[in-house]
């Protein structure tokens, strides 16, 4: 139940600011875009190489998005619908490629196939990465879909591709569409794959802009023109999440799914799942090791990694407390409040989660330049940078463990004696206490993975987990990489499989 | 009997769009008093400015001799009104254990004390040595019986009842709310129950108020709302009724329509054309021989198990809805003669 009251104005004030600072970097892009006269900037994005540009990255988003789609439809009708066994571990094995930063997936490809360098790799790798975007949506609303459906097709007379097209397709349309533009979100702000792979998508241009160039003016031209497209997929994901189709007519418990499995059928997921699962996480996996024994130029000493795992939590500690911080107003008031003020905020969140990390730490670099200049190349500049980037994923994940209670307890709470602040205390932080505890871990683990602001924007001298890996695979010195790699996998596998894993658990009561 | 609540003259908008007109209700110390009407009224609203998260912009609401709040200020907050409030769907906490819950509102939750009092209220509900599980492990009627025993537990003066068992099945619904009822009256708690269920309304209230687009149409015992209900919107909503067309003549006290001369409630005042309303159990069929009965035709039946409603059109071509015994039931096309019995009510054309 949400309430149509006015919001309170200790939640409002604080809310509002964090949307304002969610909205700060598209100011500042908007400011150095135009800073160099408006000619300028409607000459840059009318030029024949911006077109080019966008061509690029529309190509490799489009079909990156189709490919992880398809794969990620046929993945949730493995896990659901051929009766593979041990499901569970397929779940995990098939949503682990979530956890290999794509600059390392890239890499590893590399690594072994040079050639693949450009579209191919980029488009494979990408591929890789982002289908389980598509995968557990599907995975979530086939599982939820009534069976029946599927034995009253049966019963007249459609074989078992037949049904797949016919009805498990159409149950999970609107998980298979928003999980598509998630992927096109995904690939669209991606930089990591595409810089490895030296695709000249958006992203990778932005950042050689901005960095090799020193074009500033440029680049947050082309970010603007970025942050349009991105925009445009977030509201359309928007939209569909919103109409989100009927599942089922009716009430009444539907019966549990029995699958009777079909030998035909469970040799090809086998097939299928085992050039998945290798392509995503087996070779980054088996590069990481097959490296260590390499000879490498440099060499590397292992207090380095000790001392970049130690920067690396360093920064992403302050971030995910901070994040957590500004996300949790937002998150409170979109869970108990509607009305347009509330829907704007939550919107306003909408839009940074739209913009590219690239782009953030842009924009924040004009930030540091213009409004708080000690702090370039310092650390808040940094955290501030990737709390912007990672306020939409806090807040989303805060926001369904609030909801979770219904929106009279706080008022009963009150009714029983205990006053506003005794309210807070006693009620609503306990039951929002384990959606803040999964943002910090997940904030955390996603900073620690995060590349392009962390590269534009770390402390002179500081090197984290990411940019070690950044710097020692440019160079192709992949033996250095292994230590952090084998690291940074080992951080970010763990979250995802237990995610995967209670997904599992929460199914089966 | 003296009065535990009291709303006067409360008028109330969100934002442009008035919601209340001045209201006027006291509720005596001791009683059940409902609110009904159809949802999106103002109910809710109403019980929300009782409880204190509404201020309304006009009016006074006091509880015994504290005025609570006075045109648009807030003069007690929530927390300190004692007026406990049972939600629709229960609301418990749900990271405190039963116990946890029930003991919300008592001051110094670990003393003995305390803890003797969850278990009495407890006991009250029939959830004896229920403490420890949780809500999620609780069907829904067992949880809506813990959001009772947590509302009785600080003794509050005044118990709200925002339609606690709309959402419950049909079924536990009955037997939750029978067994609420009798806590209730047990602990001679004072109620205000909102509820658009005319039926459990009239089963279960001393007092029942009518709100209808934001106006107390009527405040009265069950009985005299069904019998005596002022204007035909009320009398439609709290049960059945037949609508004929009548006039009331020179002739003060009778009204004269397609079932005869009819004798009028002592309280209308009603004259020239009017509609005539009678409920169906007031209607009979009757033999032949019977003075003031018509002729009609049956057009349908309904059968109900304990009784049956039978639809007889009459020469007028208006249908009157006759309430008969079960193993009395007419056939279809037949043509029966039926009469009214006792005085009917009549209202403005």
């Amino acid at each position: 139940m949400i309430s149509t009251r006015r919001v309170p104005k200790s939640l409002l004030a604080p809310a509002l600011l964090a949307a304002a600072f969610s909205l700060v970097p598209i100011w500042y892009l908007v400011d150095s875009a135009i800073g160099s006269g408006l000619k300028f900037a409607v000459d840059e994005i009318f030029q024949t190489s911006t077109l080019r540009l966008v061509i690029r990255s529309l190509v490799l988003t489009a079909c990156v998005t189709i490919a992880a789609s398809v794969i990620g439809t046929i993945a949730g009708w493995v896990l659901v619908l051929s009766g593979i066994r041990p499901r569970s571990l397929l779940v995990v094995l098939l949503s682990l490629s979530l956890a290999i930063p794509s600059y390392l997936s890239a890499f590893s490809w590399i690594s072994w196939f040079p050639w693949m360098s450009g579209f191919w790799g980029a488009f494979i790798v990408l591929t890789l990465v982002s289908y389980p975007f598509v995968m557990l949506p599907v995975v979530a609303s086939m599982r939820s879909a009534d069976p029946m459906q599927e034995e009253v097709a049966r019963s007249l007379g459609r074989s078992d591709i037949g049904i797949f097209f016919a009805i498990s397709i159409g149950q999970a349309r609107t998980a298979i569409t928003s999980g598509s533009l998630l992927v096109a979100l995904y690939v669209l702000s991606d930089f990591g794959a595409v810089a490895a792979m030296r695709y000249e998508a958006f992203t990778w241009v932005i950042y050689g802009a901005y960095r090799a160039g020193f074009n500033p003016a440029r680049a947050a031209v082309l970010s603007l023109v970025l942050v349009a497209i991105a925009l445009i997929v977030t509201f359309s994901e928007s939209k569909v999440r919103g109409r989100s189709g009927a599942q089922r007519i009716g009430s009444g418990v539907s019966r549990l799914r029995v699958v009777k499995p079909k030998k035909r059928s469970q040799i090809f997921a086998w097939i299928f799942s085992a050039v998945i699962v290798s392509g995503g996480v087996g070779l980054p996996l088996v590069s990481v090791i097959a490296w260590m024994f390499r000879d490498s130029q440099t060499k590397v000493d292992f207090s380095s990694v000790v001392t970049a795992i130690v920067s690396s939590f360093q920064i992403g500690t302050f971030t995910a407390i901070a994040t957590v911080l500004i996300a949790l107003p937002i998150a409170i008031a979109a869970a108990r409040y509607s009305g347009l003020l509330v829907r704007s905020i939550e919107r306003a969140t909408f839009v940074s989660h739209a913009l590219p990390g690239i782009v953030i730490a842009i924009s924040m670099v004009f930030f540091g330049l213009r409004a708080v200049q000690g702090w370039y190349q310092e650390l808040p500049l940094l955290v501030l940078a990737q709390t912007v980037i990672f306020i939409p994923l806090a807040v989303a994940s805060m926001r369904s463990s609030i909801e979770r209670s219904t929106a009279g307890v706080e008022e009963v709470a009150r009714s029983l004696g205990a006053n506003p602040l005794a309210t807070a205390i006693r009620v609503t932080m306990p039951i929002a206490m384990s959606g803040v505890l999964a943002a910090v871990a997940l904030t955390l683990l996603s900073s620690v993975k995060e590349l392009p602001a962390t590269l534009l924007l770390r402390p002179t001298g500081t090197e984290t987990l990411a940019t070690s890996i950044w710097k020692y695979s440019t160079v192709s010195d992949y033996a250095a990489v292994a230590p952090f790699g084998a690291a940074l996998i080992l951080l970010s596998a763990v979250p995802v499989a237990m995610m995967t894993a209670t997904m599992n658990v929460a199914r089966a009561d | 009997m003296d009065t535990a609540l009291s709303i006067e003259h409360v008028s109330h908008w969100y934002g442009s769009r008035q919601v209340l007109f001045d209201v006027n209700l006291s509720v005596p110390r001791g009683s059940i008093t409902t609110v009904i009407g159809p949802s999106g009224q103002g109910k809710t609203t109403l019980l929300r400015i009782v409880s204190g998260f509404e201020t309304p912009r006009v009016g006074v609401v006091r509880i015994g001799s504290r005025t609570l709040t006075e045109n648009g200020k807030i003069l007690v907050p929530s927390e300190r009104r004692g007026v406990s409030v049972v939600p629709q769907e229960g609301a418990l906490f749900p990271h405190l254990s039963v116990g946890g819950n029930v003991a919300f509102g008592l001051s110094q939750r670990r003393s003995a004390k305390s803890k003797k009092r969850v278990e009495e209220v407890l006991a009250l509900v029939g959830l004896s040595g229920m403490q420890k599980m949780r809500p999620h492990e609780l069907s829904g009627g067992m949880q809506q019986r813990v959001a009772l025993a947590r509302a009785l537990a600080p003794q509050p003066d005044l118990i709200l009842l925002d339609e606690p068992f709309a959402s419950l099945d049909t079924n536990l619904r009955e037997s939750v709310r029978d067994e609420t009822i009798r806590t209730l009256r047990s602990a001679g708690a004072t109620v205000l129950w909102v509820t658009h269920d005319q039926e459990e309304a009239l089963a279960n209230s001393d007092q029942i108020a009518v709100l209808f687009d934001g106006r107390i149409r009527q405040i009265a015992s069950p009985v005299d709302l069904y019998s005596k209900p002022v204007d035909k919107k009320i009398a439609e909503f709290v049960g059945e009724i037949v609508m004929l067309r009548g006039e009331v003549g020179d002739q003060r006290g009778v009204v004269k329509c397609v079932l005869g001369n009819l004798a009028v409630n002592s309280t209308s005042d009603v004259s020239g054309d009017a509609f005539v309303v009678i409920r169906p159990e007031h209607i009979q069929i009757v033999g032949d021989s019977h003075a003031e009965s018509v002729v009609g035709e049956v057009v349908s039946t309904k059968f109900f198990g304990h009784d049956a409603v039978v639809h007889v059109k009459l020469s007028t071509a208006e249908i009157a809805t006759v309430r008969v015994r079960a193993d009395n039931i007419p056939e279809l096309g037949n043509k029966v003669r039926i009469a009214v019995r006792g005085d009917v009510q009549v209202f403005k054309r």
